[in-house]
């Protein structure tokens, strides 16, 4: 079993300039130069329109939560010593359909089973954040407008 | 578009075979695969050396040319691995059966063989530190196990529906009832009562220990021919009435957050076109085996096959829907949460003894039975009937 967070791979052409907007600190998605949908993960083309571009756009980075569950061990060793801790599915304020796994973290810097699930609901708002996992490998999470 | 009834009966399911089930067993997963398909074979009275066709899962670890060369195959003229895990045994049986409808071989082997027991061999615990296919937009989150992406979408059935986990107690009570009175479950002689489940520990909250299933070394085998040879085998025929294998529109394996509606998973996809091959309907089904890696499927599989109506699969849960006198008893030898856990093979095999008349929970008089795959995954059904 692998002792450290996994990764996500930042160099891949397909996502990367996701990875280089959150480490910028910005949440960038790809849209749909045609028909304007986004699209979350990311995609080689748009599912409506073939002739369509996709570009990188930033968004809002305001959501609210979908869902959550919050993970009892047996986990990874580097994900048990946080337990329990909550993971979320994101909907961002731009579409109902764009949604992102997130952690929902009280304030930046914070470890992630820092919000406990009594504190957390379905449709809180939310806006997004940024936690450094790595020099460079930066992934979103999200921190709660107001507390329950 | 270009539906037909072509493939409804042609093909039974004629011998089904298993080796012992347990915890860390001695025997290779190879020599568990020979062991089910020789008394799979046995079962059906058919020589090793007719099969000529084979189908399995990606996931399995013994080739079929491992399997062939030891029991003693003829020539292979048919062979399919069917993906995605748990979503894989309904249509490892309906493609190799499509084989055979069509003439290309005769006789199928289907198996699963998988020593499930040993922590270490748990997909998750396998994850690599750096992640390029879809999952790198979920474990970096700690979102790690298949009972956590199944969480998700059970807190968010249960915000849908106003129901909370006394549905899943429900069910883990049901499925671990049957255990109770099945010898050869893993669950046998282990009574659970609802404290028990509300006092278990928390796994992925709201899913605690008793929502997940057991983990089980074992193998599993099943025979299959065209219905006219069928009449001539040792036990009656158990056919194939319909097939469909399913994914969902703009699907995603697991973590299937990113479509217009997560709560409509395959299972949809894969009822509707299933229920176009037959002229029974969901209301025809007398028993089913459900795919339960997780109790919280079982709900959403009764909702996607019809068997009950979007939202109410709680209420029909709670008053003992899945039980023996139940609407529609489900997962009838204790299932993957209290029998055990071949990847969903098992629920198959038990679906053939309930039309043979031969399982340990026997349902009065059942004609049709339907065995679904992994709801969360692309994935298929079987419609069996006698």
């Amino acid at each position: 079993m692998i002792e450290t967070v996994p990764a996500p791979r930042i160099d891949n052409p397909l996502d990367r300039p996701f990875w280089q907007a959150t480490a910028a600190g910005k949440l960038k998605i790809q849209r749909c130069s045609v028909c304007e949908s986004f699209w979350f993960p990311a995609r080689v083309a748009c599912a409506h329109c073939p002739s369509g571009e996709l570009v990188w756009e930033v968004v809002s980075g305001k959501g609210r939560i979908w869902s959550y569950t919050i993970a009892h061990p047996p986990l990874l060793p580097a994900f048990a010593k946080y337990a329990p801790y909550v993971v979320a599915v994101i909907e961002l304020a731009e579409h109902a359909s764009l949604r992102m796994v997130g952690n929902i973290l009280p304030e930046k810097g914070w470890a992630i089973n820092a919000i406990r699930g009594d504190q957390l609901a379905i449709n809180q708002d939310v806006e997004v954040d940024f936690m450094k996992l790595e020099d460079n490998v930066v992934i979103p999470c999200w921190r709660l407008i107001t507390l329950v | 578009m270009g539906i037909n009834k072509n493939f409804s009966d042609k093909v039974a399911i004629v011998g089904i075979g298993h080796s012992e089930f347990g915890k860390n067993l001695e025997a290779t997963e190879l020599e568990l695969a020979c062991i089910a398909i020789r008394a799979a074979l046995a079962d059906a009275g058919i020589e090793a050396s007719e099969v000529d066709a084979m189908g399995s899962y990606t996931w399995e670890d013994t080739p079929e040319f491992e399997v062939a060369r030891n029991l003693g195959f003829g020539e292979i003229f048919s062979f399919t691995q069917i993906p995605y895990g748990g979503g894989a045994g309904a249509a490892a049986v309906g493609q190799t059966a499509m084989s055979l409808a069509m003439g290309l071989a005769n006789v199928g082997v289907v198996w699963r063989s998988r020593k499930r027991s040993d922590p270490t061999k748990r997909v998750w615990a396998k994850t690599s530190s750096e992640i390029d296919d879809h999952w790198k937009w979920s474990r970096p989150n700690g979102l790690l196990r298949p009972v956590d992406e199944i969480s998700i979408l059970a807190r968010r059935y249960f915000h849908e529906h106003n129901v909370g986990r006394e549905a899943l107690a429900s069910i883990a009570l049901a499925l671990r009832g049957y255990a109770n009175n099945n010898p050869k479950a893993g669950m046998y002689g282990k009574p659970l009562s609802r404290q028990d489940y509300f006092n278990s520990r928390m796994i992925s909250d709201p899913l605690c220990l008793y929502d997940n299933c057991l983990e089980t070394d074992g193998a599993v085998a099943l025979v299959l021919v065209r219905s006219k040879r069928a009449q001539n085998c040792l036990k009656p025929p158990v056919y194939i009435n319909a097939f469909s294998q399913g994914m969902s529109k703009q699907h995603q394996l697991m973590t299937d957050y990113h479509s217009e509606n997560p709560m409509i998973s395959s299972s949809w996809s894969t009822a509707k076109n299933l229920w176009r091959q037959t002229d029974l309907r969901p209301e025809d089904v007398d028993v089913a085996q459900l795919y339960d890696a997780f109790s919280p499927l079982i709900l959403f599989s009764l909702e996607a096959y019809g068997l009950c109506d979007v939202g109410e699969a709680a209420t029909f849960v709670a008053d003992g829907g899945l039980c023996i006198d139940g609407n529609l008893p489900v997962n009838t030898s204790g299932g993957s949460l209290s029998d055990s856990y071949i990847h969903g093979m098992n629920l198959i095999t038990e679906g053939v003894r309930q039309m043979r008349g031969e399982s340990v929970n026997q349902v009065a008089n059942a004609s049709t039975c339907l065995v679904t795959s992994c709801d969360s995954t692309p994935n298929g059904a079987l419609l069996l009937r006698n």
